[in-house]
């Protein structure tokens, strides 16, 4: 087990001191002994749909007693997060610091009033130098300095951004930072030693995982991992591309390696170069650094590598750059174990990276979620009025563009590991009908989602439309259920094959999606997401339920067996019983669903 | 030109002497850079006329370089909508680069005067061509951007390629318009030899946002 690193460098990448943060252990699905496993999503208000900036002491305080006026407190809705807009710009002796002006009384005033009224308290940083919003207040560096004082302002939940990082592209860093994420072009290797040589070009490798290609001039490219900050790239299956050589050697020997290359700076070809002997089971990584620059992408030189130690007969060599993801995980478990150990508190950690290094695969091991794609909406409230959402957008902001990828990523998430994290709910924003609210509402919940308001509080009174929707206790008691298993899409009228793990964008369709329960129910939700009404027959059966729920549900035995079904709408209440085992809906207004909870009839 | 004298234009022209109340969240000694115009330009506004934004921002998505920041993409769309700041080029907004003193002024000369506002003209979505191979090697020599994407199967491309296409199938294009990762002001040529399938892969994108998508097909 590696030593718990508990400030990264602003200097250089951080140096992978164990397995557990390589791309090799992803699949392993154990997160950190230190990490509390068992939570259910968290469920709360965040101050940046509704203030964006303008947030203040004041509001937030407002905002609480809102929630206790309006019973959202009782019904689990508990964390009060503070977004971007609440430090001085500047650390002050190296520590970070109120805004005096928005937030006179700082942090642990504030703490202090929620937990009097039985609320959690929620702030808001980043792992690259800056916030977002420009302070330069980001914890690269200052994992241990944050995390003392995070202590001292009693915090519960910590949502972690990545603009300004330094060791990828990521939002307002260089573009120039690619050149630590992608691997340069690679024209070949060459093995040596006295009595043996071998020249291994790269149209005689393997390319394997995703991503990376040959070019025609004859060179391995694009090896790195996807970028999954915008809508159109699917978050399932291996998301990194690797050049892999598999060699016979004479004899057990140290042999001399060089490889021709040649390096960029730019998304697709970068400078870093990561190199293992054998499969990532047992992997041996001998490279892991950057490369002197060439003259140019096409620009190819020859570096001797240090000497590699192979086995007599078959070997695998792997030329690969998975720091996107491992630089990433790096710097939050930075932030993961300095919390760990300052703070009294659980802590939870909401990686807020918009998806870009494929947090799905690694985040479990040190965050409670992690963000999947770049924000829901741009167009943020303030103080002086509600900002505006859509349901269909062509880029991320969107109910929809949301709710598609965070559909097929049921499998990543769980109680062992954390939630996907579809940003949070727009509810109660301008743009979004009732219908829309309502869908949105059964699509987060049926999802997992973390349940963040982010709307005025002060706008909304208690049995209004909005109330009912965000108040609906067996709507909420779904994303709250302790068999804590995120729904699966079980149809979809575009596509037969795979529907929980094909991602379609297109939205002229229909889904239903299956959610096992722990009292052994089952949740089924049919999904109009175009604006028009559609008729059709959008069915799925109790034999296809069972098929793909596997065994998720509880009570399987007596789901195949059951004669009759009791079906509650929980929305209109009307109970139903049929003896039919197909579950169908003829008719859907645009954006709207039915959202049922399945008994067997025993 | 520094972000505090910028401030000092807008506390001085703009807000009559009133303070910006958003500028403590300012380093006043940074350099101001264009995507910090659009913000403090679109707060201003806010603050002492509080205009509406613009519902319709179809315009800005072509600009490629906004959605590099989720905060700041709506302040610079609106400044681009409204007229009050141009951008660099018709794909490029220039978010990051320093504002000169001379532009700043001019920014605010048109947040200030409506007649003088020189908003771009709104997305117009071209109804889907049909052309044949030849037509568009005619076409793209003055193309700004485009993508020439192969929607027929696999082995067709392999069997029978088309040069500078990437083969993107219908189907996957179908179920998933935006995996062609295009830009919104790219055009896009869809090819399929007869033009059925390049023409299901068209509608699909334009349904899903995309505004200027050409069905390529053989003579």
């Amino acid at each position: 087990m590696a030593e718990h690193k508990i400030r990264t460098s602003r200097n250089h990448p951080e140096e992978i001191t164990g397995r557990e943060f390589t791309h090799a252990d992803f699949a392993c699905g154990k997160a950190f002994p230190e990490k509390r496993t068992g939570r259910l999503p968290a469920m709360g208000w965040n101050s940046w749909n509704a203030f964006g900036s303008s947030n203040s002491e004041d509001l937030t305080k407002q905002m609480a007693d809102r929630i206790r006026e309006l019973e959202l407190d009782r019904l689990g809705y508990r964390y009060v997060v503070l977004d971007d807009g609440c430090y001085r710009q500047e650390r002050v002796d190296g520590k970070l610091a109120n805004e005096p002006v928005k937030f006179p009384s700082g942090f642990r005033a504030l703490a202090d009033y929620l937990h009097e009224r039985g609320l959690l308290f929620g702030m808001y940083n980043d792992i690259g130098t800056n916030l977002c919003a420009g302070a330069a207040v980001g914890t690269c560096g200052f994992e241990d300095v944050d995390a003392e004082i995070y202590a001292d302002w009693d915090i519960d939940f910590l949502k972690v951004d990545n603009c300004y990082y330094l060791w990828d592209n990521a939002t307002f860093s260089a573009q120039e930072n690619a050149r630590y994420t992608y691997a340069p072009n690679l024209r070949g290797i060459r093995i040596q030693k006295p009595g043996f040589k071998a020249l291994l070009e790269a149209a005689q490798g393997v390319l394997t995982g995703n991503g990376a290609r040959i070019t025609e001039g004859g060179y391995a490219t694009e090896i790195g991992t996807y970028d999954g900050t915008n809508v159109g790239t699917t978050p399932v299956g291996e998301r990194s591309g690797e050049l892999r050589f598999a060699i016979e050697v004479p004899e057990d020997g140290t042999y001399d390696l060089s490889v021709i290359y040649a390096t960029g700076a730019r998304p697709g070809v970068g400078a870093w170069l990561q190199v293992a002997i054998g499969e990532e089971a047992a992997e041996n990584r001998v490279y892991d650094a950057l490369l002197p620059e060439t003259g140019g992408e096409e620009d190819f030189a020859e570096l001797r590598l240090s000497p590699v130690q192979l086995s007599k007969g078959a070997n695998v060599i792997r030329l690969m750059n998975h720091r996107r993801q491992e630089n990433t995980l790096q710097s939050y478990a930075a932030m993961f174990y300095a919390l760990k150990a300052k703070s009294k508190r659980e802590v939870l950690l909401s990686i807020c990276e918009w998806g870009k290094t494929q947090p799905q695969n690694w985040g479990y091991k040190v965050g409670d979620s992690w963000r999947i794609l770049n924000d829901i909406t741009f167009a943020v409230g303030s103080d002086r009025g509600p900002g505006s959402a859509k349901w269909i957008d062509p880029g991320t902001p969107s109910i929809t563009s949301q709710y598609d990828k965070c559909v097929i990523m049921d499998e990543f998430a769980g109680l062992d590991r954390g939630w996907n994290d579809p940003d949070m709910m727009v509810i109660g924003m301008r743009g979004i009908t009732e219908t829309q609210a309502r869908t949105h509402m059964n699509m987060w919940c049926m999802m997992n989602a973390p349940l963040m308001l982010g709307m005025d509080l002060r706008t909304v009174e208690k049995g209004d439309a909005i109330w009912r929707i965000i108040a609906n206790e067996s709507v909420i008691a779904l994303n709250q259920d302790p068999l804590g298993i995120q729904a699966k899409r079980v149809y979809c009228s575009l596509t037969d094959a795979e529907p929980d793990l094909t991602y379609v964008t297109n939205h002229d369709r229909v889904d239903i999606l299956a959610k096992p329960l722990a009292d052994g129910a089952i949740a089924l939700c049919f999904i109009n997401l175009s604006e028009w009404e559609k008729r059709g027959d959008f069915s799925v059966s109790r034999g296809r339920i069972l098929r793909m729920l596997g065994s998720k549900v509880v009570n399987a035995e007596g789901w195949e067996k059951a004669g009759s079904f009791l079906l509650r709408d929980l929305w209109t209440g009307e109970t139903t019983r049929t003896e039919s085992d197909i579950f169908r809906v003829e008719a859907l207004a645009g954006c709207d669903s039915v959202l049922l909870r399945v008994e067997i009839e025993t | 030109m520094k972000i505090g004298d910028f401030v000092w234009i807008l506390e001085h022209i703009v807000l009559c002497g009133y303070r910006f109340r958003m500028v403590d969240q300012y380093d006043l000694n940074a350099p101001l850079l264009k995507r910090d115009a659009a913000r403090m330009l679109h707060e201003a506004l806010e603050q002492e006329y509080a205009e509406e934004d613009e519902e319709d921002w179809s315009a800005a998505r072509a600009l490629q370089d906004l959605f590099d920041c989720g905060m700041c993409v709506w302040h610079s769309a609106q400044m681009y909508c409204k007229g009050i700041m141009p951008a660099d080029t018709p794909e490029i907004f220039g978010s990051t680069r320093e504002v000169s003193p001379e532009e700043a002024r001019e920014y605010v000369d048109r947040l200030m005067h409506h007649e003088k506002r020189v908003p771009p003209a709104p997305v117009q979505v071209q109804p889907v061509r049909e052309i044949t191979l030849e037509e568009m090697e005619g076409e793209i020599l003055s193309a700004r951007t485009y993508r020439l994407i192969d929607v027929r199967t696999p082995a067709e491309h392999r069997d029978r390629p088309v040069k500078n296409s990437v083969n993107i199938p219908m189907r996957d294009i179908f179920l998933n318009p935006h995996c062609i990762q295009a830009h919104l002001g790219e055009t896009l040529y869809l090819y399929c030899g007869r033009g059925y399938r390049s023409g299901i892969a068209a509608q699909a994108m334009m349904n899903a946002g995309f505004p200027n998508v050409v069905v390529v097909k053989d003579a």
